[in-house]
């Protein structure tokens, strides 16, 4: 099954509302407004015909403000996207589900319940990229410490200069004994 | 944390009582006491731990010998390689993902190198395809007898771990023998592999073949019908398939528990369907489907399959011929815009890239599926209720790699 279809089956399903077709040059991805993202997640996954029972992955990417070169018109505004992977194991399929968050409120559903899998990914997402999950069990740090300042992935990061009293920059001088 | 040691108040010292009889029971002696309150225990184990192979802290709390709860803690090893992966060009950085999984690093690059071949629509020759699958099935043999040999170590067993170690030693002179190096591969780029197969090597791959099932019968006779061994891992760490599917399990962990579920069978990328094999999966032959002999049952068949997914890939080598995608410059490679995720049959389970280019020479955004990761994920859901004693052989079953989990 492809991404088109999927949409199709879904929109017969009586579950196609707001949904469209991200059309990449790759790989197609389904694009769900973030209201709607458990009703859709919860069909895709216990609907016999779709039956995804594998999330594979979750990524959080910050998309930084896209001017075009001539005109100098914003043609991306700065966003969050989120992109669950599923896979269906009795359909041999993989689906890529894209969720777009305001750059000032990078909030969405957790489905760390439909899916104990999406808990450590979520995460690190919220590690690393700084999206929070609504419902998540347990939201925390997983791979940087408790007290770590800032989302490295993000793009606007700033590298810290000291961590507890160490010195992270690059040119500093070793010390002397 | 200086001031915390200095100001935290003095160690009680142990009060005994000065009659020995006080606290007794009636008509006992006076050394038993009746009074044995238990309380859950919080103990440590790692980072510095010799099973959970790597840097891996897992606190468990005990009441008895029983585990209650489990909370892996990782992180230790992060390096950050997807923002490496923003900032460093595509060519430059094939050599950070050998050292995701460094016992697998050419299913590593082989992962790497599809998903940029994939967004930038390169067309890769047939002979590099082939001498991509032999690499990639050796390195798959080497990872899998690691896995066993140190799995044997960690129940207790310590023989066999030399018997495996004489084998991967024999597969790395192979890997050594084509790129140079005997872990961190770098050997499969962009568009291709760095150089086309010596002169000899299949034919000492085929030696190395032929000898290497005889051996893995001895392996057999040491480890794997060995009563102890079978009384230590049989009947522990049950997973079942439902279980393995929602925590996301992949690879033999996922194959262990019954699911016939290989991705180079499901989704074949390089030439898979051109080979016959078969994807073994766990029985219950020793105790209950998806117990830990099960998961090392299926890495033991796996060698079998991938030293014939070898021979079938060198019988029909084709002679000569190209081992570069055409018009790849690899100092100035530039991918073209797009998106997309490749998943691939490690060792340990699926690993994923999913990359976004918008042109360039580096990547926009690199995402790792590390199978180590999302492997790791059950453990605090399988660990309680389990003896602390069989924590050792449920983690070590699982085969994690730290550098792959914390990336």
């Amino acid at each position: 099954m492809t991404a088109a279809e999927i949409l199709a089956t879904l929109e017969k399903d009586g579950q196609g509302e707001g949904l469209a077709l991200f059309a990449g040059p790759q790989d197609p991805a389904l694009v769900v407004p973030r209201e709607r993202l458990r009703a859709v997640m919860t069909h895709l996954r216990d609907a016999r015909h779709l039956a995804f029972d594998l999330l594979v992955l979750v990524t959080g990417t910050h998309m930084t403000e896209k001017k075009d070169a001539k005109s100098q018109a914003i043609v991306r505004e700065q966003h969050f996207e989120v992109i669950w992977h599923l896979r269906s194991v009795r359909h041999r399929c993989v689906l890529a589900v894209k969720t777009k968050l305001p750059f000032s409120d990078p909030e969405v559903d957790s489905v760390a319940d439909l899916w104990p899998a999406a808990n450590w990914h979520e995460r690190e997402t919220f590690d690393l990229v700084g999206i929070t999950f609504r419902g998540h069990p347990d939201l925390r740090r997983i791979l940087l410490p408790d007290d770590w300042v800032g989302h490295p992935l993000r793009k606007d990061y700033v590298y810290p200069r000291e961590y507890r009293g160490i010195n992270l920059e690059v040119d500093a001088p070793w010390p002397t004994p | 944390m200086a001031d915390s040691v200095t100001a935290a108040a003095p160690l009680p010292t142990p009060s005994r009582p000065a009659d020995p009889t006080a606290g007794a029971a009636p008509g006992r002696p006076p050394d038993t006491f009746v009074d044995v309150r238990t309380q859950e225990l919080q103990i440590n184990m790692g980072p510095q731990h010799p099973s959970t192979h790597g840097v891996l802290r897992v606190a468990l709390w005990v009441d008895g010998e029983i585990v209650t709860r489990a909370d892996p803690d990782i992180g230790y090893l992060h390096r950050c390689a997807e923002k490496i992966g923003e900032n460093v060009s595509y060519i430059m950085y094939v050599p950070y993902t050998d050292r995701y999984d460094y016992l697998a690093a050419m299913n590593n690059n082989l992962g790497y190198c599809l998903a940029v071949e994939k967004v930038a629509e390169l067309e890769v020759p047939e002979r590099a395809q082939y001498i991509r699958t032999i690499a990639v099935e050796l390195n798959r043999i080497a990872s899998h007898l690691m896995a066993v040999g140190t799995y044997g170590l960690d129940v207790g067993a310590f023989t066999p771990f030399f018997y495996a170690f004489r084998e991967r030693e024999e597969i790395l002179r192979l890997l050594e023998w084509i790129c140079g190096a005997r872990l961190t591969y770098n050997f499969i780029r962009i568009g291709g592999v760095m150089r086309d197969a010596p002169e000899g090597w299949v034919a000492d791959i085929l030696k190395f073949l032929d000898d290497f099932e005889r051996k893995l019968d001895e392996f057999d006779d040491l480890l794997t019908h060995n009563h102890i061994f079978v009384q230590r891992t049989a009947d522990v760490g049950v997973i079942p398939i439902e279980k393995a599917l929602a925590y996301g399990l992949t690879g033999p962990n996922l194959r262990g528990s019954g699911l016939r579920y290989d991705l180079r069978r499901e989704a074949p990328y390089l030439l898979y369907d051109r080979f016959e094999f078969d994807v073994p999966v766990g029985t219950g032959m020793k105790g209950t489907l998806g117990d830990c002999w099960d998961r090392y049952w299926v890495r033991m068949l796996e060698m079998r399959e991938s030293a014939r997914i070898c021979r079938q890939a060198i019988a029909q080598l084709p002679e000569g011929g190209e081992i570069m995608a055409k018009n790849v410059r690899h100092l100035a490679f530039k991918s073209k815009p797009g998106e997309g995720y490749v998943g691939i049959e490690n060792p340990r389970g699926e690993f994923g890239y999913y990359l976004i280019s918008e042109g360039g020479s580096s990547s926009y955004r690199s995402r790792i599926r590390a199978p180590s990761f999302c492997n790791l994920s059950i453990l605090d859901a399988i660990l309680p209720g389990t003896m602390l004693g069989d924590a050792v052989a449920i983690i070590g079953s699982i085969d994690i790699v730290l550098g792959e989990v914390d990336r």
